[in-house]
């Protein structure tokens, strides 16, 4: 019965509903075999009860926040900061791409603004000096994914309401990978500057690089006032996200005037559709996570396993990465995560793994599954942003895979990656 | 956002139809608009009252209802906001495989998927009715302000109601017109430049950088 009602959610995704449908349909397909007795209408009292944790605030006031950045400036200041530092070196141009995504990814927490942002500046830069298309899409859709993982993220906050820990540890927490990956990825855009052979760019002088810090400085504010904020203690998650708000607002439409009063209603609307389209899926991923729960599935699935994960915890990490890895190749994050934890979460418990380690896994696996196909939902985008086939922007992707997955064995090695800056602000 | 229309509706009910819909398109827009300005607003005057009160600032405080507030706003905005994805063909789905189909196959799953839709949606608002009516009967209310929840909740029955009413105009449109429609008032582009030199129109897809392909974006 309960592998039926995977087959047919998985049926019906494939098929192209939209994602709520097959969430709800499994739900109320295990619901009404295993408890004719419970109404309909306790999934919908699920659903609004899943909408409604008041840490979900964040994620509007950051996808706010990053609507009126991508509609002023800050982008490109960002992104003059890096290239006059970095620009000249060897690799320069892909450096800098992967350095400004993941300035990006901390100002924005949206992989999709980033990509747009950042691949529209540098990709016809980089074309031009003579690197692969494939190559450039792939760094690109790659980097960009690194937001996931920097905070603000949205993947990071989902996980919290869905695991229940705190969304202010799985930011910081969040910090190390998501640097890490970064550097690996500038390594290997030196590696393949050297072997194509690129011609160095032009050594920027000091007056412009002092021009640019001038220009960056004040968007540079925004990791401060998120990251420095919950470090601190001073600020909650949610705070943070209404204060990211109220300083995007003022430097772009006070300081830089890029963004008018009239332009408000528009961004509103957009912000407000993205949040929509998202936390239906939170409402519905909870719902079907209630009556999983609720007809005991975890221990079913997971039962006999429980005693041997508690003695190899490490046998779980790599289960759980798999897990996610595979999951989100086909579906959002967001479903993955809330068809996914709560199978998890007895066995996390009694494995006494850091729940926060988890969700750092869960969230770079996330990640990675989105930008590998077939059906990741960022070649989508790329697709979309840049118009070039589908085979185009997987070719390139392979690398960038395999040093994302290798973060995931490190992080599995060494915990510590994740856990350092969260021990120092948290403990 | 601007929508990239169809050809004219010939019969006068498909128009009256079109006229109500726009209608309720404004009024969900609105709503949005209202609620995340509202959102903004309240927890940057709360975050800003708090801190200022922690510093000692006198006759300065935060906001203490603005917790169920949030709450309702959220809910709010989730379910007036899917029928508002509906309406642009935007809630996330998978679509790599739609997308490899053409002429009529693509036709025919596109009617598959927005019938099967919007049967669950209306399951679903049937059944947030009849939710409703319990938090009505039992008189729950928000702690601090003591608004009757029924009241802020009525956006869950009507959001799936109206993404329903959505999904149905979706098969309605795409059973009477020759074309593929994303949703009621949305055809499917694929090469918009191409598109908009053929039928001579100007481009419209208000802000989205390329609709080629029907992946939803997100985020």
């Amino acid at each position: 019965m309960l592998a039926l009602t995977f087959v047919l959610m998985f049926l019906l995704l494939l098929m192209g509903f939209p994602m709520v449908v097959p969430l709800i349909i499994g739900a109320l397909a295990i619901l009404v075999v295993s408890f004719p007795e419970v109404g309909a209408n306790q999934l919908i009292q699920q659903m609004v009860g899943g909408v409604r944790p008041s840490v979900l605030v964040a994620v509007p006031m950051f996808i706010l926040a990053a609507d009126i950045m991508t509609k002023g400036h800050t982008a490109n200041r960002l992104l003059d900061l890096v290239h006059a530092f970095v620009g000249h070196r060897r690799g320069g141009l892909p450096i800098t791409t992967a350095v400004s995504c993941t300035l990006f990814g901390a100002v924005s927490g949206s992989t999709q603004a980033t990509v747009v942002a950042i691949g529209s500046a540098l990709r016809p830069k980089m074309l031009k000096a003579g690197y692969k298309d494939s190559f450039t899409m792939a760094l690109l859709v790659n980097s960009s994914d690194v937001a996931l993982l920097i905070p603000p993220s949205i993947a990071a906050i989902i996980y919290g309401v869905a695991a229940n820990v705190s969304v202010g540890e799985m930011f910081i927490a969040g910090i190390g990978p998501g640097l890490l990956i970064m550097v690996m990825f500038s390594v290997y855009s030196w590696w393949i500057s050297k072997r194509l052979n690129i011609p160095l760019g032009e050594r920027v002088g000091w007056a412009d690089r002092l021009r640019a810090i001038r220009g960056a400085i004040l968007p540079m504010g925004f990791p401060v006032v998120v990251l420095g904020g919950i470090y601190s203690g001073l600020f909650s998650p949610t705070e943070a996200a209404a204060m990211s708000v109220f300083y995007a607002l003022i430097i772009e439409m006070l300081v830089f005037r890029s963004v008018k009063f009239s332009d408000l209603p528009g961004i509103a609307l957009s912000t407000g559709l993205i949040t929509a389209v998202v936390f239906i899926l939170v409402g519905a991923g909870q719902a079907f996570s209630w009556v999983i729960s609720l007809a005991q599935i975890p221990t079913e699935i997971l039962g006999p396993l429980i005693d041997h994960v508690a003695a190899n915890p490490t046998h779980l990490l790599i289960l759980i990465a798999v897990s996610y890895f595979v999951a989100c190749m086909f579906v959002d994050p967001i479903v993955a995560i809330f068809v996914l934890t709560p199978i998890f979460i007895p066995a996390i418990n009694a494995s006494g793994v850091d729940p926060i380690l988890v969700g750092t896994l869960v969230v770079l696996q996330s990640a990675i599954g989105s930008a590998t196909p077939p059906f990741g939902y960022d070649i989508f985008t790329a697709m979309a942003v840049f118009r070039r086939p589908y085979m185009e922007i997987v070719r390139g992707t392979p690398p960038f895979i395999v040093m994302l997955l290798v973060v995931t064995v490190l992080l599995i090695m060494f915990p510590q990656i994740a856990l350092f800056l969260r021990d120092l602000a948290f403990r | 956002m601007s929508e990239s229309q169809g050809g004219p509706f010939r019969s006068p009910v498909m128009r009256a139809v079109r006229g109500l819909d726009r209608g309720i398109g404004w009024l969900e827009d609105a709503v949005l608009i209202a609620a995340i300005l509202f959102m903004a607003g309240l927890n940057v005057v709360n975050v800003l009252g708090n801190n200022l009160k922690d510093w000692g600032v006198p006759f300065v405080n935060g906001l203490s209802w603005s917790v169920e507030i949030n709450q309702a706003l959220l809910v709010i905005i989730t379910f007036v906001g899917v029928a508002k994805g509906a309406r642009h063909g935007r809630n996330i789905r998978m679509s790599a495989i739609y997308d490899q189909l053409e002429g009529k196959w693509r036709k025919g799953l596109n009617i598959v998927i927005t019938t099967g839709s919007a049967v669950v949606m209306f399951y679903l608002a049937y059944y947030a009715f009849l939710y409703e009516m319990q938090i009505r009967s039992i008189g729950q209310s928000t702690p601090s302000l003591g608004i009757p929840l029924w009241i802020l909740y009525i956006a869950v029955p009507l959001g799936l109601f109206l993404t329903g009413v959505q999904y149905s105009l979706t098969t309605l449109r795409n059973l009477t017109e020759k074309e593929v429609y994303r949703s009621f008032a949305e055809r499917e582009v694929y090469e918009e430049a191409d598109l908009a030199a053929v039928e001579g129109r100007k481009l419209t897809e208000g802000g989205e950088p390329g609709a080629s392909g029907q992946k939803e974006d997100r985020r």
